[in-house]
């Protein structure tokens, strides 16, 4: 398969990447949880404050690559006040953009990633940073 | 051996701190020494010791003969080196292996579960930490190596900047020269100075002219040998064993011949495709070259660049065209530059219309280059400056920077203390053709040219 590496990088994913929206470690965290990508690599760590069943606080770690990176800034830039309720179902709308589904309405940045659509060994790099959120958020939870 | 000294030793090996244990061959009474101190029943003089710590310190085992003529044996017990890939990748399939036969502790790092498994690398010590991360847990030491495989930016690129500024032996890089300029220009940015980059062998492994990742994993295997016995080799030389260089040892010094002039002072014809002595005159530079200690040849061509290339054929060198040739040999100068080996410590530049310029010329240049101390290095014959000049790598980017129909002489005056001059004895260094009268002037001087 032939890898179109410009759209697969574009340019709106570079100014992503180097954003790098949400960087770093909160003083105190409810909730935090680590996932990597086994075929690239990336290793992302987001820890979430929570409040009246919204994300007040985030914060996370990303070694790896642009994607991954990108991934985790555009959660940097629009996760706080989402509410808990729905990080399991922004986790299935990236599943489902990159299965072939519309990218949806929630975040207007996830439509830069539908290029990844056609590398499946790169569906990971994109996919973690929300692993990692839902999965933080349901550290935080105090029902589990 | 006695038991307590024994045990010490164990002790000592399992701790992998290094040792020595010292035999004194008339009576078999022994002593440990270690750098700090000395066990045992065998008392030995400040000298003794000293040479003892030096073969400890280039893990030299063997005969020391002290000054009052006891002949010691001497056993240095040091733990084995450790060799850190970056990347379970095929060659590392290849290297793991050869290197633990080798005698090395191998340890691979790749945060790529999906290829650090047991088995793809079966009995070898994975870590899948990010490489940075990794390399400080292990512990970066001058018994280490670092090998980055990965040939992915963000995993070989932090596992660099640790390793650079280490203390660790051997430092390599797989990646072709084009790759490793832009690994150079991002580790730059990133604060690594030239000379903790200079340490990075790459491309990694000597050139054995292999393909396959086996092949690949032997050339930097011994690359790794060689370099582990670098110290070896300063013992012995020390000791006045006089052990020639091996590959690698010397200063890697490429030549650069520029042949992409349009000659236009000779007329229609191409005054390098000229015959001298039966040979075209742009053959007899690179021949020069070739038979010079150079560790390659480039040669850049430009007007007629097919023509120039067939004059060429058969002879082990780089042919680079040069599309802007006509703005003027400073174009050419960068293209072959940006061609040269990222290995090169320094090049000299030949001009291919300099027929009377041999490989005793080049070698003097060599010999008179010190890495430690990179000098532009300018023959000279009755007080005036000749060609070829060799050039230290860290003027490349300057002499890129040139423009127009100029060579890098202007730099030499810019740069005049760093100069050094080397005498030549004939005149050959001054010698061009730029006229038909040139050409015909040439062919006799030559005959009598030293080889």
């Amino acid at each position: 398969m032939p890898i179109d590496i410009d759209a697969l990088y574009n340019a709106r994913i570079k100014a992503l990447a180097q954003a790098a929206h949400g960087t770093g470690r909160l003083d105190a965290a409810d909730g935090a949880a680590r996932r990597d990508s086994p075929m690239c690599g990336d290793q992302v760590r987001i820890e979430v404050r929570v409040a009246d069943g919204r994300i007040a606080a985030l914060a996370h770690e990303v070694r790896g690559c642009l994607l991954c990176r990108a991934s985790a800034a555009m959660i940097g830039l629009h996760a706080v006040g989402t509410a808990t309720a729905d990080t399991a179902r922004l986790r299935e709308r990236v599943v489902q953009m990159l299965a072939g589904a519309e990218p949806g309405e929630d975040w207007p940045e996830l439509s830069l990633f539908v290029p990844a659509r056609a590398h499946r060994s790169r569906h990971g790099c994109v996919l973690i940073p929300f692993e990692a959120l839902d999965a933080a958020v349901r550290a935080a939870s105090p029902a589990g | 051996m006695k038991r307590e000294l024994f045990e010490a030793l164990l002790a000592e090996r399992r701790a992998k701190r290094p040792v020595a244990l010292v035999t004194r061959l008339a009576d078999g009474v022994q002593a440990l020494v270690d750098a700090a101190g000395l066990r045992g029943q065998l008392a030995l003089d400040a000298d003794a010791l000293v040479e003892v710590r030096r073969r400890l310190a280039a893990d030299r085992s063997g005969l020391v003969e002290t000054a009052t003529g006891e002949v010691l044996f001497v056993r240095c017990h040091v733990a084995a080196q450790r060799l850190v890939i970056v990347g379970a990748v095929h060659i590392t399939q290849a290297l793991a292996p050869m290197a633990a036969i080798a005698g090395f502790e191998v340890v691979v790092v790749d945060p790529r579960r999906a290829f650090a498994t047991p088995e793809r690398l079966p009995g070898v010590t994975l870590v899948t930490e990010w490489p940075d991360e990794a390399l400080e847990r292990i512990g970066l030491d001058a018994g280490t190596a670092v090998v980055t495989l990965t040939h992915d930016p963000k995993l070989d690129d932090p596992a660099l900047l640790s390793a650079v500024t280490s203390p660790v032996f051997y430092i390599g890089a797989l990646g072709s020269p084009r790759t490793h300029a832009r690994r150079i220009e991002r580790l730059t940015e990133a604060g690594c100075t030239a000379d903790a980059l200079a340490r990075i062998h790459a491309p990694v492994g000597l050139d054995l002219g292999g393909r396959t990742p086996p092949e690949i994993a032997v050339s930097i295997l011994a690359q790794l040998v060689h370099a582990r016995h670098a110290r070896d080799r300063g013992l012995a030389a020390d000791a006045g064993y006089a052990p020639s260089p091996p590959p690698g040892c010397t200063p890697h010094v490429a030549a650069l011949v520029l042949a992409a002039g349009m000659s236009s002072r000779m007329g229609a014809a191409n005054k390098l495709l000229a015959a001298v002595d039966g040979v075209p005159m742009v053959a007899r530079a690179v021949d020069a070259a070739l038979a010079s200690r150079a560790a390659s040849v480039t040669v850049v061509v430009g007007h007629e660049g097919d023509a120039v290339a067939a004059a060429l054929a058969g002879r082990a060198v780089r042919i680079v065209r040069n599309p802007d040739y006509a703005q003027g040999m400073s174009t050419s100068l960068r293209c072959g530059l940006a061609a040269l080996p990222a290995a090169a410590q320094a090049v000299v530049v030949l001009l291919g219309d300099m027929p009377r310029v041999g490989a005793g010329h080049v070698d003097r240049l060599i010999a008179a280059f010190d890495p430690a101390e990179p000098a532009i290095i300018v023959p000279e014959h009755g007080g005036r400056r000749g060609n070829p000049v060799l050039w230290p790598r860290d003027l490349f980017a300057a002499m890129q920077a040139i423009e127009g129909d100029r060579g890098a002489r202007g730099l030499i005056e810019a740069h005049a203390t760093r100069v050094r001059r080397v005498a030549c004895d004939d005149d050959g260094i001054f010698f061009d053709v730029d006229t038909p009268a040139d050409l015909a002037g040439v062919a006799a001087p030559v005959v009598r040219q030293r080889s």
